[in-house]
């Protein structure tokens, strides 16, 4: 299976309402069901690509920082009323944002 | 005769997201008209209470905050959109009602007519990660 690393991104679609502002972003435990009450980045909307997807670099989230494991990403829509629509949730991705550690037993030799 | 409940009140749902309505609130404002439902007038020194009541639309609606004011008062307040998404508002008027011998009982109008909050946005979709790509990717 992939690893997905900081400069990874979600791709979605919007949905069709014409007042969303922004999106939350929440990431939850692999394979279970999202939850409003889990904290979340929120990012404003940026125009689709010519294919209509948005996308968001993972890397870019303060609550991504030190993903490591398999983790479920759920998105919302977030209209100008402040209303927050239904999750799309993606599942079990497997981040790994820690950087592996410093070699050791290191020396020079002839 | 005996004066039934007041006659009915004006309530508006403000613009979302206006000057005056900030994100996230839902701001709702009404004005008795000063009338008895026989079209006689309600003294301008009795108190009314508006009672603001939310529910689904149709009702039934289940009161949120009663608010004392004049007859004609114009009256506005502010709620904040969650935890009432999805729902509507309309309110009510009780006020000192005479009968036919002057006697005073408290008498409270038919609600308003409702003030519907809009339906939050629909789910995204075709959800997926993606591998980073040229010139896409802002560090």
């Amino acid at each position: 299976m992939s690893q997905f690393g900081p400069t990874s991104r979600i791709k979605f679609k919007q949905p069709p309402d014409a007042d969303i502002v922004a999106n939350r972003v929440r990431f939850h435990a692999a394979n279970t069901q999202p939850d409003l009450a889990t904290p979340y980045d929120e990012v404003p909307v940026t125009p689709p690509d010519a294919d209509g997807f948005t996308y968001i670099v993972v890397g870019s989230l303060p609550k991504a920082a030190n993903l490591d494991g398999e983790y479920d990403v759920a998105i919302t829509a977030v209209d100008d009323a402040g209303q927050e629509g239904a999750f799309l949730d993606i599942d079990a991705v497997d981040f790994d944002f820690v950087p592996p550690g410093a070699p050791t037993d290191g020396s020079v030799v002839a | 005769m005996i004066r039934a409940a007041l006659a009915l009140l004006l309530l508006t749902c403000a613009g979302i997201a206006q000057a005056a309505c900030p994100v996230g609130v839902t701001c709702l404002s009404w004005q008795g008209d000063g009338h008895y439902t026989d079209n006689t007038t309600i003294p301008a020194n009795f108190v009314v209470v508006y009672t603001l009541l939310y529910g689904v639309k149709g009702g039934p609606y289940t009161a949120l905050a009663g608010y004392n004011g004049g007859p004609t008062q114009a009256m506005s307040t502010n709620i904040k959109t969650p935890p009432y998404p999805k729902t509507c508002f309309v309110v009510t008027a009780t006020a000192d009602t005479p009968d036919s011998t002057g006697k005073l009982s408290k008498q409270t109008s038919v609600p308003s007519g409702e003030a519907c909050q809009k339906p939050p946005p629909g789910a995204p979709s075709n959800g997926s990660i993606a591998a980073p790509s040229n010139g896409s990717v802002v560090h």
